[in-house]
């Protein structure tokens, strides 16, 4: 046997911007086991609850990630809105789709150019963050903030949108689809991105079903399991089919993000051509009272938002489990077994948000 | 080793070569915001009642409100410009206006002054010898609560509905009117929008 | 057809053996959320298989062991462990065990206590 040694890694490292620390226990240069430490950054937001107006805890929930903030207080609100029996109109419904979708798409292409950066394909990296530019301009158009968007309320939305704001949208998906193909086509066909994550960090789907992978990590390992078939915001009203790939590999983690931004636009463009008229948010009297297990798709995977009211003001408790929570033990499965080189590019292939894991 | 390219982003390149940059010279050329870009908040202080919902509705915390000073301070460097204040304004004289707050070297925070109050850091003034005070307006001086002289009172409801707190409760039938002292935040708007003139802030 | 999502409440005595079960029918750990009633805990663990969610209800005294899930669902340990750090609860046994020292904070167990 090997002599074993341990190196740490993190929470500053050149490739990975998470402050996420690992004690790596290597034979030569080949992992064999790994200790995850974090808390580097917990900052106590589900405590807030407690202190805070529920309507405005919103504010605080959308704060708790950069890139999926809108996610994080839409979950907060449907959460809330099951719990009080409000049937939000269907015009916020439609607007919430959108929305989730072009934080998919931005979230994504975030991942990618990330990717790109670790393999050291500086100008892959330049190219998806600046397609990722253009969705964040239209954000920024229709909220007024580029990546929070304080646009959620219990009862429905803040800010209706108008015609030209949702050509400008189309006008963005129809260009960021043109110019994601070259772009798609260097990550999947190029065969420097290829040698680096064929076969890299293979997930079986019995064995991601049992680690708790969720999102993009269980779907490229096979599992067909999307929150968005919940049947939450407009998505029953949209025509849409998980992507599901059967690799398991970090090849397929890759494809399978890639597909989801196609997919993506499809859904925009639907729920635009679908976008009623009509009122964009209901009044909410009183307060909740019961409690609720919401769960919905975000760009990482699923997160389970649960709500416990007392009927006052301020909730008894609010829990956030972020698709990164759950998707921590099976990455330290992948890293079993794998080089130390590769080890920066396995955890990012779980798209780790390590803040909005200790919220 | 058939899926070697050639020059794959030759092409890219040398488009990028002849057309515009993606990006502008930031600080040369001005920044182009979009009107409903959170910004920084606004205020019309002429406006402002100082009721105190904006500070109330804050989740930094970063807005205070002194309704005897009438001014309204604002942290810059706390607000989140998440725009929960604008809606909790009664008056609408709160505003999310596009451009980033500047950066400083230390935090610190703005203070407005109503019209008609001393500004900060002076004493306030004894009232002013020559001149009668201006006239003011049915709304202007917050403070206190609504008290209901139930004599002239109608049980119209008005009250009740205009009440940004829902504190008032008005039973037509039964013929009562009733205040939530607690919920009151004493903004007045009741007493403006009294037809008969029946509320007085107290 | 909505999917299911159902609280099942639970007593210790059956717990493990529901979980074991919950186990053999590959189900999916989705969440473990600890929350404060007055003296006790409410633990829920909740569990998916596809589209389908039930949640196992626990209520435990303030001070009463609780036994860790890891053995069965060894992806519990980060969960267990913060649960067991913010409010206090008495996990035992955790695979992994950070022993109070996953989040780096001042206060030991600050969700114990409200506000």
């Amino acid at each position: 046997m090997a002599k074993q040694s341990i190196v740490p890694f993190g929470p500053q490292h050149p490739v990975l911007p998470e402050p996420v620390h690992l004690d790596l226990v290597l034979e030569d240069e080949v992992v064999v086991g790994a200790v995850p430490s974090i808390g580097f950054v917990h900052r106590g937001l589900e405590k807030l609850v407690e202190t805070k107006d529920f309507k405005n805890y919103v504010y605080i929930a959308e704060r708790v990630c950069g890139i999926c903030s809108f996610g994080h207080g839409m979950g907060y609100c449907e959460a809330i809105e099951r719990v009080m029996n409000v049937e939000i109109p269907p015009r916020a419904k439609y607007l919430r789709t959108i929305w989730m979708e072009m934080s998919r798409v931005h979230s994504h292409l975030l991942w990618l150019g990330l990717l790109a950066d670790a393999l050291g394909f500086e100008s892959l990296f330049m190219q998806s963050w600046r397609l990722r530019e253009k969705i964040l301009d239209v954000f920024d158009l229709m909220t007024g903030g580029r990546v929070i968007f304080s646009v959620n309320t219990p009862g429905g939305v803040l800010k209706d949108v108008d015609g030209d704001m949702l050509r400008q949208l189309l006008r963005t998906v129809d260009e960021l689809q043109k110019e994601l193909r070259p772009v798609a086509d260097s990550f999947l066909r190029e065969y420097t991105v290829g040698s680096r994550l064929h076969g890299l960090g293979v997930l079986g789907p019995e064995q991601a079903v049992e680690l708790g992978a969720v999102g993009p990590m269980l779907r490229a390992s096979g599992v067909r399991y999307d929150a968005r078939q919940l049947g939450y915001a407009a998505y029953p009203e949209l025509d849409f089919e998980p992507v599901v790939l059967t690799e398991g590999d970090s090849y397929a983690r890759c494809e399978l993000r890639l597909r989801e931004l196609t997919q993506s636009f499809d859904l925009i463009r639907q729920a635009v051509g679908k976008l009623p008229e009509g009122p964009i948010a209901v009044p909410v009297k009183g307060n909740p009272d019961g409690e609720y297990f919401m769960r919905i798709e975000q760009p990482r995977g699923e997160a389970v938002y649960y709500v416990r009211a007392n009927g006052t003001k301020f909730l008894d408790r609010f829990r956030l489990r972020t698709p990164t929570t759950s998707n921590i033990p099976p990455m330290l499965e992948l890293l079993h077994g794998c080089q130390l080189a590769d080890v920066a590019l396995l955890i990012l292939t779980i798209d780790p948000c390590i803040s909005c894991t200790e919220r | 080793m058939a899926n070697i390219r050639f020059l794959p982003f030759a092409h890219t390149a040398l488009k990028n070569l002849f057309s515009r940059p993606a990006t502008t010279k930031y600080p040369f050329e001005p920044a182009v915001y979009p009107e409903r870009m959170r910004g920084h908040i606004e205020i019309a202080i002429a406006d402002c009642i100082s009721c105190g919902l904006c500070a109330r509705a804050c989740p930094p915390g970063a807005l205070k409100t002194d309704r005897a000073a009438g001014t309204w301070t604002i942290d810059r460097f706390d607000c989140v410009q998440c725009g929960s204040c604008v809606i909790a304004c009664p008056k609408k004289c709160l505003r999310m206006a596009p451009g980033y707050c500047a950066p400083g070297p230390d935090k610190r925070s703005e203070t407005f002054t109503r019209p008609g109050f001393p500004p900060p850091g002076e004493k306030p003034a004894a009232p002013q010898p020559a001149g009668p005070a201006p006239e003011e307006p049915v709304v202007a001086q917050a403070g206190g609560k609504p008290v209901n002289d139930t004599s002239t009172c109608v049980f119209c409801t008005l009250c009740a509905k205009k009440c940004p707190q829902g504190a008032i409760t008005v039973d037509r039938a039964a013929k009562t009117w009733k205040l939530d002292a607690d919920s009151c935040v004493g903004c007045g708007i009741c007493v403006s929008a009294c037809p008969k003139k029946s509320l007085k802030l107290r | 057809m909505e999917p299911i999502n159902e609280i099942i409440p639970i007593e210790m005595d059956q717990f493990l053996s529901t979980v074991i079960q919950f186990k053999m029918d590959k189900m999916r750990l989705v969440q473990i959320c600890a929350s404060r009633l007055p003296g006790q805990y409410e633990l829920s663990y909740c569990f998916a298989r596809d589209l389908d969610m039930w949640t196992l209800r626990l209520t435990v005294d303030e001070n009463a062991p609780v036994p860790s899930i890891t053995q069965m669902y060894p992806c519990a340990f980060l969960q267990e462990n913060e649960t067991a750090e913010l409010f206090g609860v008495k996990i035992e046994n955790i695979v992994n065990d950070y022993q109070n020292r996953l989040y780096r904070i001042d206060r030991e167990t600050p969700f114990k206590e409200k506000g």
